[in-house]
């Protein structure tokens, strides 16, 4: 049985959850996206487009393109590619590549929040990389 | 190619395929999806009510008399009109997912008469204005994205200055005679807008970086991630 999908699946729909509830209470943290770059470090090419695919599906609020879609979508695959190329561990890879990854989704979409905001940036961040190392940690207990 | 992996990558195939679909062709799905996901007054439910007997008492008692609120509403909803002769009448779809912006959307489009640039008011307090307009939805940025600037005018004496939008709106530009007091009214005064939509209330007031205006923050009256359904002015 593929215990560690089930237990993407099963972070996907948490991170899903805690992040729409949060955000309905004002509070912004992308887990999604933290859980999105962390799979690509677990999964093959198709399965990551299956999970991004899904996380555009459930975050896009607008019938349009929009280009902070094309940025979500883009950073899991991303960090994919990262990791084919440079074949970081996981424990190291997955947060450099959630910070990175979000500093460039603040940087192409709203550069200037660095100013008005950084602490919403902060709070996204941190949340984010704590959520990262649970989805480290779940999948690499789960096995394959 | 193994036998096994044939299997999977047509999976794969497959669910990519849906996916791509429901996101070019029913994006609606997504949002009602995130609505469940979403409860809410999720964290107020949990500040006001958590542990004590008491709270929970007083849970109760305005649960039943907002049941009987609701019948005697609901007695009289079919007869509400979804529109007026100058507004039209949204409930809010989705709202935008990440912190960059402040808006969300409504479903009403051009087919239903709305326009872009039109006032977005809820419970008659301005909260934002139309900005993308599709045939049956439109985009709604509120007073609190960072990107918002409305004229406006501010108390009794109809004081001028621009509303700047953000996590915490604040009027800027406000001349330094001008006798701004908390609890002023503030009121839109924009070309385009209906005038004197009340937005919110002086909360307090200072001077700005540079020395040379007035400047106030405001407080509002409702919760825009509490907003539900709100009424578009007719035209722009």
């Amino acid at each position: 049985m593929r215990y560690r999908l089930v237990a993407a699946i099963l972070l996907f729909l948490i991170a899903c959850v805690v992040q729409f509830s949060l955000a309905s209470a004002g509070i912004s943290i992308d887990l999604v996206l933290a859980a999105l770059i962390a799979f690509a470090f677990f999964f093959s090419f198709l399965e990551v487009l299956v999970f991004v695919l899904c996380g555009v599906f459930l975050m896009n609020w607008q019938p349009g393109f929009s280009f902070e879609m094309l940025i979500f979508a883009a950073l899991p695959l991303a960090a994919f590619f990262f990791h084919r190329a440079f074949a970081w561990a996981p424990w190291a890879g997955i947060p450099v590549m959630t910070v990175c990854g979000f500093a460039a989704f603040y940087a192409l979409i709203a550069p200037s929040l660095f100013v008005i905001d950084p602490a919403k940036i902060v709070l996204d961040v941190v949340g984010s990389l704590i959520f990262g190392e649970i989805t480290l940690a779940a999948l690499n207990r789960a096995e394959r | 190619m193994t036998p096994e992996r044939r299997p999977n990558i047509i999976l794969l195939g497959a669910l990519i395929a849906v996916f791509l679909f429901l996101v070019i062709f029913e994006p609606s799905y997504g949002w009602k999806i995130r609505a469940w996901f979403a409860p809410s007054n999720v964290m107020q439910g949990a500040a006001n009510g958590g542990g004590s007997a008491t709270g929970a008492n007083d849970i109760l008692i305005e649960n039943e008399s907002l049941k009987a609120e609701l019948a005697e509403l609901q007695t009289v909803e079919a007869e509400l009109p979804t529109s007026s002769a100058n507004s039209i009448r949204a409930m809010v779809y989705s709202r935008y997912p990440f912190d960059f912006k402040n808006e969300f959307l409504v479903n009403a489009g051009s087919a239903n008469g709305v326009a872009a640039g039109a006032a977005v008011t809820y419970g008659g307090v301005y909260v934002g204005r139309v900005t993308q307009v599709w045939s049956d939805y439109a985009e709604v940025q509120t007073v609190f994205d960072n990107n918002f600037k409305l004229a406006v005018r501010i108390g009794p004496g109809g004081y001028d200055g621009l509303l700047t939008g953000g996590s915490y709106p604040y009027v800027a530009s406000i001349a330094k005679s001008s006798p701004v007091a908390a609890n002023d009214i503030v009121v839109s005064a924009a070309s385009g807008t209906p005038y004197a939509l009340p937005i919110g209330e002086v909360s307090a007031t200072g001077t700005s970086p540079d020395n040379l205006f007035e400047q106030a923050t405001l407080s509002f009256p409702y919760d825009v991630n509490q907003i539900e359904t709100v009424l578009i002015a007719k035209g722009s």
